[in-house]
């Protein structure tokens, strides 16, 4: 079957003009500007199947953004190819554009001053649906987001947890093939942040619906996706299922343990104390050294335990570590 | 007639030097950025230009007869208008925007007179549009008008009142900005005071030209001393009547400018109420 | 078939925007109203000229009302139905075509249409009350009236459109956009009679003053079907040569060369 998205080599480059202060400086940009070469991408290669749910992730200015938007035909890029659906984004835009959704953090689709049936109801212009189809596939998924009882208040009354779940499912009005979402999540609180991720996941797994998203939140990588692309200035770091990339940069496991005694000792070698408190040790263990059954019956011998756990550390740290080194220039 | 103190102006101790030079500083700040701006300083040539133009084939085309002043004088005196209410700045937009985005409440309680500041800053705009305008409008109107007005001593007299009415419409505008405590959106009142300026100032037409009895009550309003004063020095050369100008000039600034002190007042007590 | 379409879209899109302006119900009536006022008090400057001068190159008053009105219609329903051309190279400056790019629409129209000017309606309340108050209409004229106010609307828009697309290359240039909108605006309310024809040569090409005000009024005072097919024919050589530079814009905005501020 057709890939939902194939790239190959994509590159953006911005020319940027620098900006001298003064009246001369503002004339001399007008009539000679002085301009910069910024890579935004550089090289990008990678497929996605129809289906998938793909996190984008990278620290800001890594070209993540840059990258959705020459996929969404937004902007052209430089070189390199890139075939969404099976056409050209920037080629084929119009075409393109009744297949695919859009969900810009930074940016509200709603008309503000509206409750958010009314932009549902022009949405349905824009994309010259069948007002049958419309009304049962909006009714559909005002229930599946919940958010029947805020569309018919105007959108600036909303906060911002409802105000995504309600340009999501502007979004997928048109029962698009597949999702970009540009930073969703961002501002929001933990809980929001997860409402939204549940049922983004749930309507991409029902619908089919490929989902492209970008985020500098691990979380989103976490609970949506099933494969992440890490990039970094512009390249492409990483393309790998986020099962593999725990598996692959973790080594180090977090112990937490809850005793009896007041006072624990435990020492292996690979093995380092995180925390130390009053009936409560935390130990960071360097799985490659200590496998985590050594250590827990190391525990169990020094203590009586009450309490113990064992976790991955958090996403972050992996991804800083992966960022590291692609600084040093280490082979990842 | 002296003029009462304006604002920035009024002693306070020994804080009274400071405050002059933060008011001097926030003018000088205000007057290099509207110089580092040459479209809005061409963009505003090429305006008065094209309005000059439309008017001097105007003035061509009207049968002006007997006791009228002439074609090159009413061209003149549009040139001076113009020159003086397209450098305003637009004072009340600024104030608009720091109360419709709430930055009012954190500049108000500051040591230094918020409404001060920010008429200090537009003065430093009004002086760079003004000496930019000027030669602009002095030259595009001795080409249109094919000369120097009969006159042109009056033109001398025309600079300090144009400053003079700039420094008005400046505070007119401040106080019009700050209604926005009470109205947020400011823009209408705004247009309805542009547009009896240019009615009762006699913004194309000499206040002389006009029906007497609307001549008259013009001349009972701020404007006519705004625009239509510095205009008729394009007729003659009139130090009296330049004299009386200035003096009512100098007597609607003060008015203004207690009148934007009392709104100032106003406002402080409208946002300490609303725990501003 | 797709512009059936794109019509049906269009008229969503501005009963939309209708519907936002009308939310703030207050807001919405005192600038309407208050345009009104603006409009009448300008015009009386111009009473006062005339009472003075009654016959300037041919025009008398009632002319004037009929340009002035038509003028102020016009432009009044420019910014009703694409209110969102007013401040369009802010909008192209500050990157917010990107929505509209993933729509399937046509993106000038949506990025012109995307909001109204509610005072907009006061300008057009007052050009309908002041087109007839001229006493230039007679019913029969009326459809000339339609056909000359939209042509004017659509040559005025096409302008502000050029104009902006300035933006694509030169970074922010709202300001001095809004300035030359300004221009065309008071530039077509003066009766061409008093400019010489070197004049008018350069006002009719540049600024189109000619298609917002004097050939629709021209067309009122004194029909001739050459002149229509004048105003007609170049209204719709403006819009064309409008949606021609901006999207060549959109190609340059689309490859990403907008001027960012670098240090």
């Amino acid at each position: 079957m057709e890939p939902a998205v194939e790239v190959e080599g994509l590159s953006k480059t911005y020319r940027v003009r620098i900006r001298t202060a003064g009246f001369s400086g503002a004339l001399r940009r007008v009539f000679a500007p002085r301009t910069e070469d910024v890579a935004a991408v550089a090289g990008v290669t990678f497929r996605i199947e129809a289906g998938e749910r793909v996190a984008f992730v990278g620290p800001n200015g890594a070209g993540k953004s840059t990258t959705l938007k020459i996929l969404s035909g937004i902007l052209h890029p430089t070189a390199g190819t890139a075939r969404v659906l099976g056409l050209v984004p920037w080629e084929d835009r119009r075409a393109l554009g009744y297949r695919i959704g859009t969900v810009f953090g930074q940016r509200s689709q709603l008309w503000w001053h509206l409750p958010a049936l009314d932009t549902y109801a022009l949405l349905r212009h824009v994309y010259d649906q069948d007002p049958v189809v419309h009304r049962e596939r909006r009714d559909r998924l005002i229930e599946t987001f919940r958010i029947g009882a805020i569309v018919t208040k105007p959108v600036r009354s909303l906060s911002l947890g409802e105000r995504m779940r309600c340009e999501l499912v502007a979004s997928l009005l048109h029962a698009p093939s597949l999702l970009f979402l540009d930073e969703p999540t961002i501002g929001l609180d933990v809980t929001a942040k997860a409402v939204i991720r549940d049922f983004v996941r749930e309507r991409s797994v029902k619908d089919g619906c490929t989902l492209l998203f970008t985020s500098h939140d691990t979380g989103d990588m976490e609970r949506v996706c099933d494969r992440v692309l890490v990039v970094h200035r512009g390249r492409l770091l990483i393309d790998e299922p986020v099962a593999a990339l725990r598996r692959r940069y973790i080594r180090r496991k977090v112990v937490t343990l809850a005793t009896v005694e007041t006072d624990v000792t435990v020492e292996l070698p690979g093995v380092t104390v995180r925390e130390r408190a009053p009936h409560r040790l935390v130990l960071e263990v360097d799985t490659s050294v200590a496998p985590v059954e050594a250590v827990v019956a190391a525990a169990l011998a020094a203590s009586r335990l009450e309490d113990l756990t064992v976790e991955d550390p958090p996403m972050e740290e992996i991804v800083a570590a992966i960022y590291a080194s692609a600084e040093k220039g280490a082979p990842s | 007639m002296t003029r009462a103190p304006a604002l920035d102006e009024r002693p306070l101790g020994a804080r009274h030097s400071s405050r002059t030079r933060v008011y001097l500083a926030a003018a000088t700040i205000a007057a290099r950025h509207a110089w580092a701006n040459p479209v809005e300083i061409i963009g505003r040539g090429v305006f008065l230009g094209l309005l000059l133009v439309v008017f001097s084939g105007l003035w061509r085309a009207v049968p002006l007869g007997e006791g009228a002043p002439d074609a090159r004088g009413l061209l003149w005196y549009l040139a001076i208008t113009e020159w003086v209410i397209l450098s305003l700045p637009l004072v009340h937009l600024d104030l608009e925007r720091d109360v419709r985005t709430g930055d009012l409440a954190y500049l108000l309680p500051r040591p230094v007179s918020y409404v001060g500041v920010r008429v200090a800053e537009h003065l430093g705009t009004l002086a760079v549009r003004m000496a930019t305008l000027a030669p602009v409008a002095a030259v595009l109107a001795t080409l249109l008008a094919g000369g120097l007005p009969g006159d042109p001593r009056g033109l001398l007299l025309a600079v300090p009142l144009g400053v003079m009415a700039g420094v008005l419409g400046v505070i007119t505008y401040a106080s019009i900005g700050l209604t926005a405590v009470w109205l947020q959106d400011v823009t209408p009142v705004y247009f309805v005071w542009q547009k009896s300026a240019f009615v009762l100032g006699g913004l194309i037409l000499p206040l002389h030209l006009y029906p007497a009895w609307l001549a008259a009550i013009a001349r009972w309003t701020p404007f006519a001393a705004l625009l239509h004063g510095p205009g008729r020095t394009a007729f003659g050369f009139d130090p009296a009547g330049a004299a009386t100008t200035a003096g009512l000039l100098a007597s609607w600034t003060a008015l203004f400018a207690y009148a934007l002190h009392r709104i100032h007042r106003a406002a402080l007590r409208i946002l300490d109420v609303n725990g501003g | 078939m797709r512009f059936a379409a794109t019509l049906r879209f269009l008229a969503a899109l501005v009963a939309t925007n209708l519907r936002a302006a009308y939310a703030h119900r207050g807001a919405f009536w005192l600038q309407t109203t208050l345009m009104i006022v603006n409009d009448a008090v300008y015009f009386t400057v111009w009473w006062i000229f005339f009472h003075r001068f009654p016959e300037v190159a041919g025009w008398r008053v009632a002319d004037m009302m009929a340009l002035q009105g038509l003028v102020a219609g016009s432009i009044g329903l420019a910014w009703v139905v694409a209110g969102g051309a007013r401040n369009l190279a802010r909008t192209i400056s500050e990157g917010d075509l990107d929505v509209f790019l993933t729509r399937p629409k046509p993106v000038v129209l949506q990025a012109v249409s995307s909001t109204t000017i509610a005072s907009g309606l006061g300008d057009l309340a007052y050009g309908v009350a002041m087109t007839t108050a001229s006493g230039l209409v007679r019913p029969e004229t009326v459809p000339i009236l339609v056909v000359g106010a939209v042509c004017a609307a659509v040559a005025f828009l096409s302008f502000a459109v050029i104009v902006h697309s300035l933006a694509f290359w030169a970074g922010d240039t709202n300001t001095l956009t809004r300035q030359a909108q300004d221009w065309l605006a008071t530039v077509s309310q003066y009766p061409e009679s008093i400019f010489g024809p070197g004049l008018r040569a350069v006002l009719y090409g540049l600024l189109p003053a000619g298609l917002v005000g004097w050939l629709p009024v021209s067309l009122l005072r004194d029909f001739a079907w050459t002149r229509f097919a004048t105003l007609v024919g170049a209204t719709a050589v403006a819009a064309a040569l409008a949606l021609y530079v901006f999207h060549r814009g959109l190609v340059r905005y689309a490859s990403g060369s907008r001027v960012r501020v670098g240090i």
